[in-house]
């Protein structure tokens, strides 16, 4: 998120930057500019300086050639004379005469220190009839020397007088010149010569630099300015400005700045504002970060860590940030918010546990008061049962047996009334030995804990189909059966639901030839549903429901035997194996008994 | 001072008495029946306590023992036959009208040689106390000490 911000910024700074460079770029043209004029302002102050000598040279050497003593054949006379001369002035080292045939009749130097003149200066001045210069070495020393003509009175050349500059005088007329530093002046003779230079003169001045390309960017550029690499490979912007005697160039005066020098105060301006700018982007990324910590980061790390002391479940903790209206504020105080209304939840939800502990508590009381309420009466039903099974039927036995004495009694042998009453109590307690029988078995069913296992129905129907067939061995009976499914019950239980069914089928199929019963099955992924279908004597489907409640018959008791309990006990036993139970008829026309046994369920 | 019985009979029920009595007596048997009409009566006799005090010595060659009585029932007075080393030995027939399976489990538990459901129907009773008196009390090799004149 804190880089997020820092990037931000930075972008923003980017335009700003563009700016300045586009605003350097400018200054750097004007600066450029400046420097140009600069340079050839201080070229022509130099040319100035030095033309003052080349001037100084022609006035002298003009002056002195219009004395006699110059066309003087007296030698020592006449060396005097210069020597005179040459102390009045102190801008030059040596005065003196040259014959035309390149001989020195005279100079200042004192005897035998010069032998042959400079052969280009006489040249140079005799070609042109007029003042001319040209640079003259011997031995270490480098200077300039100005000629002048001595005409005859025939008008021809006599001789030259010449005149040699001090040298190092034009270098230092340079040094008064306020160079910026880096820069150079230099001062060439229209030969290519280096007459002067500053700084660094010793180095250079004498060198014939004629056929370097920085003398022949001179001679192209006169009085222009150019920027070039110098001769000491240092780039420059050079301004040329030559220095003219009788329209003949004598002097080429040079002075370059370096480019770096020349733009220094743009970069350096450049530089300034670079260092400006990127304090104001520390500042400002400090501030971005400053800002983004208090502002944004410090609040948004409050409600990180209060989130997760929530999450921890401390739901105390709070980001504590009330004031402050930027977003992450409002966040913070709305976490807070939610923070309080969850745990005032949790309170309530304490509270709601508590009450629900309490709650369960008094439900596990009266449970347990119901179970062994229940415990109690389910004790009492047994006891009841108990004493139904012996109780009850000992009065009957009683009835039975004395009813039975009487009839095997030989008084009442013969009386076929007697017999006939002792026979229907007999019968009377015989049947209600088999309701009382039955109602015990039924109210055993629903208490017997079950059994459970794997139950083959295949193998239990077909031992409980030959069991109930066997009971009426005279019957035609076409029994069509499926094959059946394991599942999972009560095999005793399961064995009672068919037994009844299959019972009913061939009791009620009685007087049918052929009785036809078919058992079949039709599974889905939950239950199996089994029927029982006969060609019987059916029912009125008005009826279907009652076909299993307890001692509920559709028939008299003297068409077809029973107690009515059997549909009752197969619903009962179903049920507890999580199925259902119905029947379908007509009267006359057969029924289907249907059950179904849960696959999902574990019966109970 | 009359010899003991072969039998004894502990039932409280004066009907069912009078019935059981009756089909011993298509067995031939009713003659050797000694009748306690409770188990207090029944323990009293065996063990020769109080009033019984002076009864021989011989044991009964069978017991039918009905199992609901008043004081003490009949799965007591089994249990203490059965933990006594002079009656121990003496078969032990429950005869009950409880068809529970409780009842019959206890009994087994207890020791019982045999257990029979009175059937309501008198014929088939009648039956059932031929067989048993035929076994137990003629012929079953009694223990040692049981009466055996007849």
């Amino acid at each position: 998120l804190k880089a997020r911000l820092l990037i931000l910024v930075l972008l923003l700074l980017v335009p700003a930057f563009l700016l300045m460079l586009l605003g350097n770029l400018k200054r750097q043209r004007s600066e450029k500019a400046l420097a140009r004029e600069q340079v050839v302002t201080l070229s022509k102050l130099a040319a100035a300086n030095e033309s003052y000598y080349v001037r100084q040279s022609r006035q002298q050497l003009a002056t002195m050639t219009q004395f006699p003593l110059v066309l003087m054949q007296d030698r020592t006379l006449t060396e005097k004379g210069l020597k005179t001369l040459k102390r009045l002035q102190t801008d030059f080292h040596d005065f003196g005469l040259i014959e035309t045939n390149g001989i020195i009749f005279c100079h200042t130097l004192g005897s035998n220190m010069l032998q042959s003149a400079n052969p280009s200066l006489l040249r140079k001045v005799v070609e042109a009839r007029d003042f001319a210069g040209t640079i003259f070495k011997f031995e270490s020393t480098v200077s300039l020397q100005f000629g002048y003509p001595i005409f005859g009175t025939n008008g021809r050349i006599a001789r030259v007088m010449y005149a040699s500059l001090k040298p190092g005088l034009l270098s230092a007329a340079l040094t008064n010149i306020a160079l910026p530093a880096g820069a150079v002046a230099s001062v060439f003779d229209s030969e290519g010569n280096m007459l002067a230079r500053s700084p660094d003169p010793d180095q250079w001045v004498g060198k014939q630099l004629a056929s370097t390309p920085f003398f022949q960017r001179i001679l192209a550029d006169q009085g222009g300015v150019f920027e070039a690499a110098g001769l000491d490979g240092v780039e420059r912007v050079y301004s040329v400005s030559t220095v003219v005697d009788q329209k003949r160039p004598v002097l080429h005066v040079t002075v370059g700045i370096p480019r770096s020098a020349a733009f220094a105060r743009a970069r350096d301006k450049f530089a300034g504002n670079l260092i400006l700018a990127l304090l104001t982007v520390a500042l400002l990324l400090f501030a971005a970060w400053w800002y983004s910590d208090r502002i944004f980061l410090r609040p948004a790390r409050a409600v990180v860590a209060a989130a997760e002391k929530i999450a921890g479940g401390d739901l105390k903790a709070r980001t504590g940030l009330i004031k402050g209206k930027t977003e992450i504020h409002r966040l913070a105080a709305s976490f807070d918010q939610m923070a309080g209304s969850l745990e005032k939840r949790q309170t309530e939800l304490q509270h709601a546990n508590l009450e629900i502990t309490s709650h369960n508590a008094q439900l596990e009381r009266r449970v347990a008061e119901r179970t062994s309420e229940l415990q109690t009466l389910n004790a009492e039903l047994e006891a009841f049962s108990y004493s139904v099974s012996h109780d009850l039927r000992a009065p009957l036995r009683h009835m039975h047996g004395f009813a039975q004495m009487l009839r095997n009694n030989s008084k009442f042998q013969e009386d076929v009334a007697v017999q006939k009453k002792l026979s229907a109590i007999i019968d009377a307690a015989k049947q209600m030995s088999t309701l009382i029988d039955d109602l015990l078995s039924f109210s055993r069913m629903s208490r017997q804990s079950l059994t459970v296992g794997a139950v083959d129905l295949s193998r239990l129907v077909a031992e409980v189909v030959e069991e109930v067939a066997a009971r009426e061995p005279g019957r035609a009976i076409e029994w069509k059966i499926e094959l059946l499914p394991q599942v999972r019950g009560d095999a005793a239980l399961l064995r009672q639901v068919w037994l009844n069914l299959i019972s009913n089928a061939v009791k009620y199929t009685r007087g049918r030839n052929p009785a036809v019963i078919e058992i079949s099955v039709r599974q889905t992924d939950a239950e199996a549903v089994f029927a029982i279908r006969d060609n019987g004597v059916g029912f009125d489907m008005e009826y279907a429901e009652k076909l299993f409640g307890v001692f509920q018959r559709l028939h008299h008791a003297d068409e077809f035997e029973g107690t009515g309990i059997g549909l009752a006990n197969v619903r009962r036993i179903v049920a507890r194996h999580g199925g259902r139970t119905w029947a379908e008829g007509k009267t006359g026309e057969g029924a289907t008994f249907s059950f179904s046994i849960s696959k999902l369920t574990n019966p109970t | 001072m009359r010899s003991l019985n072969r039998i004894l009979l502990v039932e409280d029920n004066a009907r069912d008495v009078e019935l059981s009595l009756a089909a011993l007596a298509e067995c031939h048997l009713a003659n050797e029946v000694t009748v306690m009409r409770d188990g207090a009566d029944a323990l009293d006799y065996l063990f020769r306590r109080g009033k019984f005090g002076d009864r021989p010595t011989e044991n009964p060659a069978v017991i039918l023992l009905d199992l609901k009585m008043p004081k003490v029932d009949g799965l007591e007075v089994l249990a203490r036959i059965k933990q006594s080393p002079e009656l121990q030995m003496i078969p032990i027939v429950m005869l009950t009208s409880s068809q529970e399976e409780r009842d019959l489990v206890e009994s087994y538990k207890r020791g019982v040689n045999a257990y029979i459901v009175k059937p309501i129907d008198f014929d088939q009773f009648v039956e059932a106390v031929k067989q048993l008196g035929l076994f137990w009390a003629i012929l079953n090799q009694p223990p040692p000490g049981t009466a055996r004149h007849l």
